[in-house]
């Protein structure tokens, strides 16, 4: 397999590191990885969990074959290099949906099991791994093994949300589901303060099987509620005459890098208040198809020449909004230009050792590097969220101290048994394993 | 309907081209050399586009078992529509220039093997008076360079065979296709350097597939290479002469 140095970095360009990448075509291939080496998928997670700095990188995008699909049991399997929009664009017309959907299409399913996501809908859904039938896992020694939660329970639950460290996650079972339409029938409600928003989004995540919020961080938390279902076929309204037929297109949105004045927190300010306007004046339900709802072109993808960190933390429900409200008022004090963050409400969580989402709430935003450096303040945070119980995304993670990450994930001894067990010689290690010392035992 | 074979199926640009003729409904017959690999292709056009697929090894290096192997073809489907030809090799250079194993390796792969088969199909399409023959070859074969000579002379040699068969077959309504792609982004030329953008491998299947549908004998992947290799071909060989 040929092989040649490549600039890699998390999808916020922050680290940017030079790899060594390699890019199997062919399923043996993934046989005979040298190492260490650490696995990736399309890179649209904001972490450093895929890129290793002068070590090998694996690209998984061309292990993207279907293998089958059983119509009885809704299961389907695939190999990790698939991405959710190829699944949603073959899957949808034939009536069948993914049950938690990332943030971004162009994720793989191997990203989406190792990085365990959770979607809009976890308080309903469980997370992703929740519908994971089963998985194969490539071992240091080139042996697959398959693992599930019933057949080597360990090694599954330390592979679910265990960043691609304890082996190449090869293919992927799971369970799909049923949906009538490709559309999405919900409600927007604007909430004026943090207060009213939190209110009407444990309301509204009652009733709906997806819930978010959008929350402008720099106006004490003012913001949008939006919950959705999918739409039944009598829902739809006449002069839609194919139910399935995805119309939208998936966008991306490419990484706009702007000068420092323009990223400035009054700029924001601005923008938001200019969104909240124009949401203001929309009709507050709406019917939509689903790659519209579940991947908007994303706003958030501001950065300055040195990219941006994105930071997402999980509280417990009894905490939660004394916790999030803290983070929000240290947010708009800060000056930092943070931009618009997100709200959403987890179910119970799985019982992956390292996953992120448990029973209560996850909060995300992002903010810009500038001159001024935003890691002394999220370290801040960190304390916040530690002190009411949380704890930090690994997934969206490029800056956690190893000592507050531990006190963070009180079953990483666990992991890092299996670790030692399945990996004793650091076969699988990526920038983020290095530096939360993930390797070392305590 | 009748099938499409495609040979060297495993190869990122064969997948692609298959992908793009079973997109359109076309059942497909693939052939390769890797046995486990062709059945995970096949499983994953059958789920995608609820087409037939028909799966054989077949390995290049055998030109003698070549008519064989269409023999055996033929007996499992009722024919071919035609023949997608994704075989050959992108060479390394350096070691060309020194071991003559090397050149008869790369000129076997990239033209004599490649030829047989060709000759098969075609003896075949003539006799049923219908189908089309895609082939894949390169621009490397428009001019010599330094860079890649070997590779480039075994593609000419392809590139004048394939003319020659389009004009023998003009009247039997075969059409020949051939299809001159710059550099593709494959598991062979991954992290090459290069001074413009590889084109990827469903770019080219989209191109051929186009091509093919409305009639063309020789198209450039991309198309705006025609211009530059007319140029390429037009400059007297004096300007390629420098010295380095």
């Amino acid at each position: 397999m040929r092989q040649h140095k490549q600039l890699l970095s998390s999808y916020n360009d922050y680290p940017r590191v030079s790899s060594i990448v390699m890019r199997p075509e062919k399923y043996s291939h993934l046989k005979s990885l040298p190492g260490p080496v650490i696995a990736r998928g399309s890179g649209t997670h904001p972490t450093d969990g895929a890129i290793h700095e002068n070590q090998h990188v694996v690209l998984m995008e061309r292990l993207n074959r279907f293998l089958s699909f059983d119509e009885e049991r809704a299961i389907l399997q695939a190999e990790a290099g698939v991405t959710v929009g190829e699944i949603l664009r073959f899957f949808v017309p034939r009536g069948w949906f993914l049950p938690v959907l990332p943030t971004s299409s162009k994720s793989t399913l191997g990203g989406c099991v190792a990085t365990d996501i959770h979607g809009k809908n976890h308080h309903h859904e469980g997370g992703f791994s929740k519908h994971v039938h089963s998985i194969e896992l490539i071992s240091f020694d080139g042996t697959a093994k398959k693992c599930s939660s019933k057949e080597e329970k360990d090694l599954f639950f330390a592979t679910i949300g265990g960043m691609g460290l304890t082996g190449v996650i090869s293919e992927v079972s799971l369970k799909m589901i049923h949906v009538e339409t490709a559309y999405m029938v919900g409600k927007r409600q604007l909430a004026q303060n943090f207060d009213q928003l939190f209110q009407t989004f444990q309301e509204a995540a009652a009733v709906g099987r997806y819930a978010y919020a959008w929350v402008d961080c720099l106006a004490n938390g003012k913001g949008l509620v939006v919950h959705a279902n999918h739409a039944s076929l009598q829902q739809l309204p006449q002069h839609i005459e194919e139910p399935l037929n995805m119309v939208g297109k998936s966008r991306c949105c490419p990484s706009l890098c702007l000068p420092n004045w323009v990223i400035h927190p009054t700029t924001r300010r601005a923008l938001n208040r200019l969104y909240y306007q124009y949401q203001s004046r929309r009709s507050s339900d709406f019917l939509i198809d689903c790659s519209t709802f579940f991947f908007p072109s994303q706003q958030e993808r501001w950065r300055s020449k040195k990219g941006a960190v994105a930071y997402e933390f999980f509280v417990p429900k009894q905490s939660a909004y004394k916790a999030i409200l803290k983070v929000i008022e240290a947010l708009s004090k800060s000056g930092f230009s943070a931009s618009s963050a997100f709200l959403q409400v987890c179910g119970k969580g799985s019982e992956g050792y390292l996953s992120f989402a448990k029973e209560g709430f996850a909060f995300q935003f992002s903010l810009p590097l500038t001159q001024d450096s935003p890691f002394a303040f999220l370290n801040q945070l960190d304390q916040i969220v530690l002190e009411h119980g949380g704890h930090v995304c690994l997934a969206k993670d490029v800056r956690l101290q190893p000592h507050t990450f531990r006190s963070m994930y009180p079953q990483l001894h666990k992991w890092q048994n299996i670790k030692a067990s399945c990996d004793p010689r650091m076969h699988f290690a990526s920038n983020l394993s290095k530096r939360l010392e993930l390797g070392n035992k305590q | 309907m009748k099938p499409v074979l495609i040979l060297g199926a495993t190869s990122s640009i064969g997948r692609a081209i298959a992908q793009t003729l079973a997109e359109e409904g076309n059942p497909l017959y693939l052939a390769g050399r890797n046995r486990a690999e062709l059945d995970r292709i096949a499983l994953d056009l059958k789920l995608r586009y609820r087409v037939e697929v028909f799966v054989s090894l077949y390995d290049a290096d055998y030109p003698l078992e070549n008519e064989k192997f269409l023999r055996q073809a033929l007996h499992r489907v009722k024919g071919f529509r035609g023949v997608v030809v994704g075989l050959g090799e992108f060479c390394d250079q350096q070691k060309a220039m020194h071991h003559f194993s090397e050149v008869k390796r790369v000129i076997d792969r990239n033209f004599t093997n490649v030829s047989s088969i060709i000759m098969h199909c075609a003896n075949y399409f003539e006799k049923e008076k219908s189908g089309f023959i895609l082939t894949i070859t390169s621009t490397a074969a428009e001019r010599g360079h330094r860079q890649n000579y070997v590779y480039g002379a075994a593609k000419a040699g392809l590139n004048l065979f394939l003319q020659g068969l389009r004009h023998r077959l003009s009247s039997s309504n075969v059409q020949v296709l051939t299809v001159k792609a710059a550099f593709v982004d494959t598991a062979k030329t991954f992290g090459i350097e290069k001074w413009h953008r590889a084109i990827s491998p469903q770019e080219l299947a989209r191109e051929s597939i186009k091509a093919l549908k409305s009639g063309k004998h020789e198209i450039f992947v991309p198309w705006s290479l025609r211009y530059l290799m007319f140029l390429v071909r037009a400059l007297p060989e004096r300007l390629y002469r420098r010295k380095l």
